[in-house]
C-alpha cells in the first residue's frame, strides 16, 4: 500500500504526517537500491584503477584498499607498451569515420532530397544490408582484403569498416535530411543553387548533431573492435589498440599494476570523445536517435 | 497560329522537363556512387561469395569441387555444432534477461521524483559505456583470476573464510558458461538502459497523471500502461540482442576460446576455426549461412508475434 504513494511521480503529498514519514522511508529505501546498483556498477572499474597504482608486493599484502606509495610508473609502463597501438588506432578510426561521414552524408542527402529514379529501390537495397550478420561477410572481407593486397595494412581495416558503417549512417541520416524544411531548400533553387552547394551550405551545417552521433557510433566500433584487426595484421609495430591490449595481457602475467594501467589509458580517449559530445550539443540527440 | 506556339512551348518544356530529370538522376547517381562502391566491393560481393562457396569444398583461394549440399550435411551431423548449439541455448536465455532487466533500473530512475536525481542516475548508470568492451572483457578475466591472493572473486571468498569454494572459475567445465553469463555483473550499464529510458520519457503525462488519479500502484502501472507504452523499444532490444547473441564469438574467444574442451564452444567461434585456423573455408561460410538464415526467420517471427499487446491492450480494457 505504502509502496502507491512513493512511486507516484508526481505526487505533491499534501497527506497526513505518517504517511509523509513512510513516503520519506520508501524515498530513501529507493535511493538505497539505486545507490547499491551504482556500486556494483562500478566496482570492476574500481578495482582496475586501484590496482593499477599498486606494485605485485602491494597487492599481495593490500588488496582493496589504496597502497601508498602510488606506482605511478606503472602508467609510464604501459604507456611505452601501448603508445604505438593508439597511435594505429588512431588513425583507422579518423579515417573510417572521416569516410562514412562523407560517403554517407552525401547518399543521404540524395535519397532524401533528391527525386530521381528507382530512389526507393535504391534505398531498400542500402536498408538491406542491415540484416546481414557481420559474421557472415566475415569470411569473404578477408579473401577480398588478401587479393588487394591489403593484409597487414591498415587500409585493409580504414575500408571496410567504411562499408561497414554505413548501412546505418545512410539511414540515420536520410531521415534526418528529409525532415529538414523544404523551403530552405526551395529558396536556393530559386536563386540557381546547385545540389552540391544545398547540400554543402545548408543540409551540412544543419545537420551537425547527427553527424557527431554517427561520428561516434562508428568512432567506437572501430576502436573497439578486436577479430578483424586479428585477422588482418600481422607486425606488432601495426597493432591496434585491442590487439596491443591483448598482447600486452599476454605477456605480463604477474604485472597486473601496468596492466590495469593499460586499460585505463586504453578508456580515456573513448571517455574524453563521449563526455565532450554530452558537454557540447549531442548529449540530448544521442539518446533520442535511439528512439 | 497561337496553337501552335503554344504547342511548341508545351514541348519544349516536355523536353526541358525530361532534360531536368536525367540532371537529376545524374547528380543523385554522382552522390550515391562512393557509397554504392563501397557497398559493392566491402558488403554485395563478400555475402555472394560467401553464399555460393557453401557448395563447394573450398580452402578459401583454390575451387576444389562442387559438394552440392554436403557442408550443410556435414554440419547438421558435427558433434561439434551440437555442443555449440547447445552452449548457445544457454548463452541465449542468458543473455536476453541481461539485456531486458536494466528496463527495470530504467522504471526505478525514471519513478525518482526529483529531475536533478534523475539526471544524476541516468548519467552515472551510463558513464561505464566509457569503457571499451574489450577492457571490460579483460577486467572480468582478472576478476576471475585462478590465483587465490590475485583473483578478485577468489580474494573476496577467501576474506569471508570460503577457502573451499575458491576455484579456476573458467577452467571448472561445469561452471564456466555461468561465470561467463555473469560478466558484467549487474548488467546495466548500455545501450538498452539508453533505449528504455528513452522510451518510457516518451509517454505521455496525462497517461501517467491519470493512472495516479485511479490510484493504480507501481506496479500495476509498469504492467499495464509503461510496458505496453514501450513495447516497441523493448522488441527493438531483444532484436538486436538476438541477431548479436547468434554470431557472438569475440567474447567467448577471448575469455575462454571455447574451453575448456568445448564447454563453452558457440557457432560462431567454430565459424571462425574452420574458417581461419582450419583452412575449412566452405565449411566456415556454411555456418555463416546458416546463422543468416536463423537471424532472418527469427526476425520475422518477431515482428510477427510483438507488435500486437497495443491490440491486446486495447481489448482487455474493452472487457
Amino acid at each position: 500500500m505504502t509502496g502507491q504513494t512513493v512511486d507516484r511521480p508526481f505526487t505533491s503529498s499534501p497527506d497526513a504526517a505518517p504517511v509523509e514519514l513512510s513516503a520519506r522511508f520508501q524515498s530513501a529505501l529507493h535511493h538505497a537500491l539505486l545507490v547499491f546498483l551504482l556500486l556494483l556498477t562500478f566496482f570492476p572499474f574500481f578495482i582496475a584503477i586501484l590496482t593499477s597504482l599498486k606494485s605485485f608486493q602491494q597487492l599481495l599484502v593490500n588488496f582493496w584498499l589504496p597502497a601508498f606509495p602510488l606506482q605511478l610508473h606503472n602508467y609510464v609502463m604501459a604507456w611505452n607498451e601501448i603508445y604505438r597501438s593508439i597511435i594505429n588506432s588512431s588513425l583507422v578510426s579518423l579515417g573510417a569515420v572521416t569516410g562514412v561521414l562523407l560517403c554517407a552524408s552525401l547518399a543521404a542527402y540524395a535519397f532524401a532530397r533528391i527525386d530521381f529514379a528507382w530512389r526507393d529501390g535504391a534505398y531498400y537495397l542500402v536498408l538491406s544490408l542491415l540484416m546481414i550478420p557481420g559474421v557472415l561477410t566475415l569470411i569473404g572481407r578477408y579473401l577480398l582484403i588478401v587479393q588487394f593486397g591489403l593484409m597487414n595494412s591498415l587500409w585493409g581495416l580504414i575500408l571496410p569498416y567504411i562499408a561497414g558503417g554505413l548501412a546505418f549512417a545512410v539511414f540515420l541520416l536520410t531521415g534526418f535530411f528529409s525532415d529538414l524544411p523544404e523551403e530552405l531548400f526551395e529558396a536556393a533553387r530559386m536563386d540557381g543553387g546547385t545540389e552540391l552547394q544545398m547540400y554543402r551550405l545548408i543540409a551540412l551545417p544543419l545537420s551537425r548533431p547527427i553527424m557527431a552521433i554517427v561520428g561516434l557510433l562508428t568512432f567506437l566500433s572501430t576502436w573497439g573492435d578486436y577479430v578483424w584487426p586479428l585477422l588482418v595484421l600481422r607486425s606488432p609495430e601495426k597493432f591496434t589498440l585491442m590487439l596491443g591490449l591483448a598482447k600486452f595481457t599476454g605477456n605480463s602475467q604477474v604485472m597486473f599494476g601496468p596492466l590495469m594501467a593499460g586499460y585505463v589509458i586504453a578508456s580515456i580517449p573513448t571517455a574524453i570523445i563521449i563526455v565532450l559530445m554530452m558537454r557540447t550539443f549531442a548529449g540530448a540527440a544521442l539518446v533520442g536517435a535511439f528512439k | 497560329m497561337s496553337v501552335q506556339t503554344a504547342d511548341a512551348g508545351l514541348d519544349s518544356k516536355l523536353w526541358s522537363g525530361r532534360r531536368r530529370a536525367l540532371r537529376r538522376n545524374l547528380t543523385a547517381f554522382l552522390f550515391l556512387l562512393p557509397t554504392f562502391l563501397f557497398l559493392a566491393i566491402f558488403m554485395y560481393q563478400p555475402t555472394f561469395n560467401v553464399i555460393y562457396h557453401t557448395f563447394f569444398r573450398w580452402d578459401g583461394f583454390t575451387l576444389e569441387r562442387f559438394v552440392g549440399f554436403k557442408n550443410y550435411i556435414t554440419m547438421v551431423n558435427d558433434p561439434n555444432m551440437h555442443i555449440a548449439t547447445r552452449n548457445l541455448g544457454w548463452f541465449f536465455l542468458g543473455w536476453m534477461l541481461q539485456r531486458i532487466s536494466p528496463f527495470l533500473v530504467a522504471e526505478l530512475v525514471f519513478n525518482l521524483k526529483r529531475e536533478r536525481s534523475k539526471y544524476w542516475y541516468r548519467t552515472l548508470f551510463v558513464l561505464p559505456m566509457v569503457v571499451p568492451f574489450l577492457v571490460t572483457i579483460m577486467i572480468w578475466k582478472f576478476i576471475y583470476n585462478p590465483l587465490p591472493t590475485i583473483g578478485v572473486l577468489n580474494r573476496m571468498l577467501g576474506s569471508f573464510g570460503l577457502e573451499e569454494w575458491q576455484t579456476a572459475w573458467l577452467s571448472e567445465p561445469s561452471l564456466v558458461i555461468l561465470a561467463l553469463l555473469f560478466v558484467g555483473f549487474p548488467w546495466i550499464s548500455g545501450w538498452p538502459f539508453m533505449i528504455f529510458y528513452a522510451g518510457l520519457q516518451q509517454i505521455p503525462s496525462e497517461v501517467l497523471d491519470a493512472s495516479v488519479m485511479d490510484g493504480c500502484n507501481v506496479w500495476q502501472r509498469m504492467v499495464r500502461i509503461d510496458i505496453p507504452l514501450v513495447i516497441t523499444s523493448i522488441q527493438l532490444v531483444a532484436i538486436q540482442t538476438m541477431i548479436g547473441i547468434i554470431q557472438e564469438f569475440a567474447f567467448v574467444l577471448i575469455m575462454t576460446a571455447g574451453g575448456p574442451a568445448k564447454a563453452s564452444l558457440v557457432p560462431g567461434l567454430l565459424l571462425f576455426m574452420a574458417a581461419f585456423r582450419g583452412d575449412q573455408m566452405g565449411y566456415g561460410a556454411t555456418i555463416g549461412v546458416t546463422m543468416f538464415i536463423a537471424i532472418f526467420i527469427l526476425t520475422l517471427l518477431s515482428f510477427r508475434y510483438t507488435t500486437s499487446p497495443f491490440a491486446r491492450t486495447r481489448r482487455t480494457r474493452e472487457t
